[in-house]
């Protein structure tokens, strides 16, 4: 046998006399070119072969694997939202989520770094080396930038979305007639139908001439 | 009085754990035999015979049963073996891998004087030489050989498994007895006369 593990089992299994009568017989009926004695013998020599066994409790194993599983419990799954329905439950998560960001947005804007100094004593150190180094003019500045750079994205990307639209016009345009229309969607269906049926073919045809390089 | 593979084919459908597994029991030795000599690993034979046996289990409602039981689980073993060859872009015949001997499969069959009869007999035996001779026959050829030859397969059985017309099968064959003895008498086997006419014989 090809597997080095199963070496021992087709060395243990010695071929005994009417096996070696098989042999020449058969490889005498090939050089005479006797088809039905040759297959004859070659059935009967291959036939008293050994078989390999998979390993013990290959049965247990197969069974085993074969039983439908209980489907396991999401650990990570937050309570909150449903197993069920899930797209109801992620909107929701999402509304929350929008809704503390804004909350906390409008808290900061409300609420300048100077009126947090009350809490100054009962914060943790860190935090109040924060809270000395900052000051309105600093907050001010950030904001400025930040908003600054926002228009600057802004205005890049108004200018994209126009080009874009133009090439989308300039493409749609001729498609807006039925014929080009007609005849791109024909395109797209045998070319879609072509690409499935090429890969169904594929598919089925396992032919070792595709798996194996000789 | 034993049952048949139709018969626990429909125990099986009914719900019958017990059926499924005397059916395991009854076609594990063909159909990893057969995995085993494609795939040439034997880990890799019996994860693949493993899963042939669930996808058997899952499918058994397509399972027609005026057919034969066996060459349908054949057909299942020969489809999950080529998708994982596809899968895994293995080289199922690595012919000058198979180095137990130093020189590898290969080489043996190249040079018929590397391994005269006595050696042979003394080391491996008859046994060892026919499964070397298989070994290094081109997969399409070797799956036609096992189906037919050992697992006792007739030509239509065949042309199921492998979805080749039976022209293409009884050629393969034919060549791959050829080659089968062609590779025996390379190395030694066979009637002194036929030995004596292909092969340079060493003297001891």
């Amino acid at each position: 046998m090809e597997g080095a593990g199963s070496d021992d089992r087709v060395t243990a299994m010695p071929f005994d006399e009417p096996q070696t009568d098989a042999l020449n017989r058969w490889l005498a009926a090939e050089r005479s070119g006797l088809d039905s004695d040759s297959e004859a013998a070659l059935a009967e020599l291959l036939g008293g072969l050994p078989r390999p066994a998979p390993p013990a409790g290959f049965a247990d194993r197969v069974l085993a694997r074969a039983r439908p599983r209980a489907a396991a419990p999401r650990a990570w799954r937050w309570r909150w939202v449903p197993a069920r329905g899930g797209a109801v439950g992620w909107a929701a998560a999402a509304t929350i989520a929008a809704l503390v960001s804004l909350l906390g947005l409008l808290a900061a804007r409300l609420a300048p770094v100077s009126s947090l100094k009350p809490l100054h004593p009962l914060a943790p150190a860190a935090v109040r080396a924060m809270l000395d180094a900052a000051n309105v003019a600093a907050v001010l500045q950030a904001g400025i930038h930040t908003v600054v750079a926002l228009g600057e994205w802004l205005a890049a990307t108004v200018v994209f979305a126009n080009q874009l639209l133009l090439l989308v016009r300039a493409v749609a345009e001729p498609l807006a007639t039925l014929p080009v229309a007609a005849l791109t969607g024909g395109c797209l269906l045998v070319s879609a139908l072509a690409l499935r049926f090429l890969y169904d073919l594929i598919q089925r045809d396992r032919r070792w001439v595709y798996v194996d390089p000789i | 009085m034993m049952p048949t593979d139709a018969e626990l084919v429909a125990s099986s459908l009914r719900g019958s754990d017990d059926a499924f597994r005397d059916l395991v029991v009854r076609f594990e030795r063909p159909v990893y035999a057969l995995i085993l000599r494609m795939v040439r690993d034997p880990e890799t034979a019996e994860d693949l015979a493993q899963e042939v046996f669930v996808k058997a289990y899952r499918h058994l409602g397509s399972y027609d049963p005026r057919r034969k039981f066996a060459s349908w689980l054949f057909k299942v073993a020969h489809n999950t073996t080529i998708d994982h060859l596809r899968r895994a872009e293995l080289d199922t015949v690595p012919l000058a891998a198979d180095n137990d001997e130093g020189g590898g499969l290969l080489a043996v069959l190249a040079d018929p004087a590397a391994e005269s009869p006595a050696a042979a007999t003394e080391r491996h035996g008859m046994a060892r030489a026919l499964e070397r001779a298989i070994a290094g026959l081109r997969p399409e050829y070797r799956e036609a050989v096992v189906l037919r030859y050992v697992e006792g397969l007739t030509y239509q059985e065949i042309c199921e498994v492998l979805r080749l017309p039976e022209g293409t099968v009884k050629t393969n064959l034919h060549r791959a007895r050829k080659e089968l003895a062609a590779a025996m008498r390379a190395a030694g086997w066979g009637p002194v006369a036929a030995v004596a006419e292909t092969l340079p014989r060493e003297e001891p």
